[in-house]
Formats: structure tokens, sequence, C-alpha cells
């Protein structure tokens, strides 16, 4: 590789950190734990996320994301560490979205939009931006197909225009087509400021969508990833990564 | 407030949009015309007759509700995580437990009524068909009675609350729940008996203790007679319907109040 593209890269990143740098902190962490009776879920993790980043959270099954996830939003408590996302409420999008089945993905998103105290009309166009019909939106959940729930609790979770979003294996389940719109949909909120908190298996589509990624094992994070150039040599050198901290 | 009232309407919304519940509203404008059928069979006290089926049929149906609807509400929303909808709004953990609670009474209103308008109209129509064997203004003593009886379910719908704020699934607040119910219509009886010298001489002092305790701790699913005296025309002391009132809603701000306390503590899904 030439030399002054090297060069360029790292004032690159060097500027990049400033920009970063300079943004206001979304979503603070600092020294979290979780302790399950005999196990040690979170152990003391710290970070910073701040607004328009997107961090992923790679790690096999039990590494803690989920659980690290849950803490943020409140749902679990820490045992100890502090979190903090001043005047920011994280929305949440969960592994395996569950909704109310009797009522409609209008009825429902619109409550969230009373309750939240925003405008009403975001709820529709919150169901449009994840083309789901409005003749699909009138219908109870219930008679929904697994992809049109997906959809539903997406837009739930978009619907306001949050400042800071985690995401629990948004992909798990979708295809590659779903996968492709969901993150041009994550990557538009990014460009308006969002911060993201992702976890997931799916180490390119991460490598797509966000701007570090931690690897998580053992409760811990093991090693904290730039993305260069959200590419697909990144994922393959993520995966290695990721296997290797697995293995140990 | 807003929060507040909004998941309130919406859990109003969410349960009567169930077909469970729609069926249940149709049976419940069926259901006095039908046990006028049975009550035509009696020769004397027709109105006494009527009357007791229709509160009888009050408890079925408020147990039902609470078994079938409000278990299956409360236990998908903590054991499936539905809450984490409400509770990333953000919403406090208490404003979501009360709104749920609300909801839940404000739910078996819309029933209550047609069941009471619907006996109402089969009140008149009996009044006017057996004017000797149906007393006047029935109808207002059953709406009354109908009113009264909703209080114990109110807190025993805050026990359900209780239980399911620290229950891990759906099978144990069913059991929980049911074991209560049982507890509440057994005990009456058995205290009634106890009342009886020879059963005192053959009992251990403590277990009367015992389960007068117990009593007093549960709701009185039994609405204390109220429900006996109003079909028998016997009229009800106003203060003591106060007392019972207050108790029972003191009991359901109380019981919510520890599944607050529960449940704020609890991990979520």
């Amino acid at each position: 590789m030439h030399p002054l593209f090297l060069s360029t890269t790292t004032v690159e990143q060097f500027l990049l950190s400033i920009i970063i740098a300079c943004m206001h902190p979304a979503l603070t962490i600092n020294n979290l734990s979780k302790q399950y009776q005999q196990q040690l879920a979170v152990n003391d993790i710290s970070f910073v996320l701040h607004e328009g980043e997107a961090i992923g959270l790679l790690g096999a099954n039990g590494a803690g994301k989920s659980t690290m996830i849950k803490c943020i939003l409140g749902l679990v408590r820490p045992s100890h560490g502090s979190i903090s996302h001043p005047g920011l409420s994280p929305a949440y999008l969960p592994e395996l979205p569950q909704l109310p089945t009797s009522i409609s993905a209008l009825a429902l998103l619109r409550f969230k939009c009373k309750a939240s105290g925003v405008n009403r009309a975001l709820a529709e166009e919150s169901l449009a931006a994840v083309n789901l019909s409005t003749a699909a939106c009138n219908k109870p959940i219930g008679q929904y197909s697994k992809g049109m729930r997906q959809r539903t609790a997406l837009a739930l979770t978009l619907c306001g225009n949050p400042k800071l979003v985690c995401l629990d294996e948004p992909m798990s389940g979708l295809d590659a087509l779903g996968r492709a719109e969901l993150l041009a949909l994550l990557k538009g909120q990014k460009d308006q400021g969002t911060a993201f908190l992702m976890s997931s298996h799916i180490v390119s589509d991460m490598v797509q969508l966000c701007d570090r990624v931690l690897i998580m094992a053992h409760g811990s994070i093991c090693e904290d990833v730039s993305i260069q150039d959200h590419s697909l040599d990144e994922a393959r050198l993520l995966e290695e990564k990721l296997a290797q901290w697995t293995i140990k | 407030m807003n929060q507040l009232s909004s998941l309130i309407w919406f859990t109003l919304k969410e349960l009567a949009l169930q077909r469970i519940y729609k069926l249940l509203l149709l049976s419940l404008i069926i259901l006095p015309w039908l046990l006028l059928i049975p009550t035509s069979l009696f020769m004397l006290d027709m109105g006494k007759v009527f009357m007791d089926m229709l509160f009888t049929a009050q408890h079925a149906w408020l147990s039902a509700y609470l078994f079938f609807l409000a278990v299956p509400l409360l236990t998908r929303d903590i054991e499936q995580g539905i809450c984490s909808i409400f509770l990333t709004l953000p919403m406090s953990r208490e404003r979501y437990l009360w709104a749920r609670f609300i909801g839940v009474i404000c739910s078996i209103l819309p029933l209550l009524l047609c069941y009471i308008a619907s006996a109402a109209l089969a009140f008149i129509w009996a009044e006017n068909a057996w004017p000797d064997y149906v007393a006047a203004a029935s109808e207002l003593s059953f709406s009354y009675g109908s009113l009264l009886i909703l209080m114990p379910y109110i807190a025993l719908t805050a026990i359900l609350f209780l239980i399911a704020a620290g229950a891990t699934g759906s099978a144990e607040v069913t059991l929980f729940l049911f074991s209560i119910w049982l507890i509440c219509w057994a005990l009456p009886p058995v205290l009634d008996a106890l009342q009886n010298i020879e059963v005192t001489n053959n009992t251990p002092a403590w277990t009367g203790m015992l389960l007068h305790a117990i009593h007093q701790l549960l709701p009185d699913l039994s609405s204390s007679q109220i429900s006996l005296r109003l079909a028998h025309q016997l009229p009800l002391n106003l203060s003591s319907v106060f007392a019972y009132c207050t108790q029972h809603l003191a009991y359901a701000v109380l019981a919510i109040m520890a599944a607050t306390a529960l449940f704020k503590r609890r991990d979520l899904k």
C-alpha cells in the first residue's frame, strides 16, 4: 500500500476521533457489572457512546450482550456501576419482539406517540417507513406474519425519532432483503444523529452500520475495534478476532 | 398523568378487542334472560331465586374474567417481555402497574354495566309477568348488590398483580391465584361451622384463631352476605356498606403498593 494513502487514513482517523470527542455522549457506562446468583453476566464494563455513533456488541451466546442492553434500559438492575443517558430515553428493539396481539400496529404506535407526548402523525410515518401497508396497519397484530411483526416492532422502536437506540440481534429471522432494508433505515437514522448500540451475530451487517465494535466474552469487553472502511475484509478480521476470544 | 391515562385506555382497548371479551359481553347480555327459564320452574319467591342466580352467575363470570383475561394479560406482559414496550417509553414500574391495574378494573365495568342493564330489563319483565312473586323495584336492589359484589374482585385483582409481580410464569400465577380464590370461598363455611359449640369443643383453639387470621388477610369474596340480604329484601346498613367498600379498596391499594415494591426489585426479560 502506498505510504501516502496510509498517512491520509491516519489523518482521517485522527480527525474522526476529534469529531467524536467533540460530540455529546448519548450513553456513558462506568464499571457496569451484573451478578446473577452464581454467574457474573456482565463484568466491569465501561464505554461511552456519542450522538450519531453506532457501537456493535459482538460475542458468543452468553457473553453478556443482552444483559448489558437490558441494564441500560432499566429492565435489569445492575449489581454495580453507573449508566447515564442524560435527557435521552433509550428505545429498544428486542431479539424476539413480543407485541400485544389483539390491537393493530397503528393503535400500538399511536399509543406510544400519545404516551411519549409526540405528534400522533409520527405513528403513520413510522409504519410507512418500514413498508407496512395501511390495510395491514389496521389489522390486529395477532394476524401478522413474522416479518410484519418485526417491521411493527422496528417502527415502534424508531417512532418519535429516538436519539439513543438499543438493538438486540435486530437481524435475526430476517431474509437478505429485509436485512438490507433494515440497515438502510438504521443508516438513515444514524445520519440524523441517532446513537445505536447493537448486538448481533451477523458480523457483515454490524460492520456496515457500526463505527466501533466491542468484542465481548464472559461478560467483559475483550477488545474495542474501530471500523475504518466498512468492508467485508474488516468483517472477516472481526470474525477471526471473535473466534480467538471465544476459544480463550 | 398522560402516560397513566394512555396506558389505562390502551389496556381497556387491548382487553376489549379480544374475542373472549366480546363473547363474554354477549353472554352477559343473554344470561339474565336464560336464567328466567330455571326461575320459572319455582313456585314461590321467584324474585329471590332469580336474584340469587344472578349474583351467583356474577361471581362466576368475575372469577372467569380474572383467570381467562387478566391473568394472560399480565403474564404475557411480564413473561414474554411485552412490558418492555411500556417501560422503555420511559415509564416507571410503579406507574405501569397502576395503569395496568386500573385498566383491568375499567375493562370489567362495561361488562358489569351490560349485565346490570340486561338483568334490570329481565327483572322488569318478571315483575310484570309474575307480579305476585317478584317484588317491585328488585332491579334496583340487584344493581346495588352487583356493584358491591365487584369490590372483593377489585381486591382479588390486586392480589393477582401482587402474585404476578413476583412469579415466574403463567402456571405459577394461575396456581397461586386459584389457591387464594379457593381459600376465600372455603373459609367462611368453615368459620361458620366453628361457631357450633360441639365443633369448637373438638377443635384446638389455635386452629380457629389461625383460620380467622387468614380470613382477615384475604378479601371477602362472599361479600359479607350482601347478596343474601338483598335477595331477601333485608335492609343494608349504610355504615357497614361504607366500611365494606373502604376495606376492599384500601386492601387493593395496599396490595398494589406491595406489588410495586416487589416489581421494582425484579429483573425483567
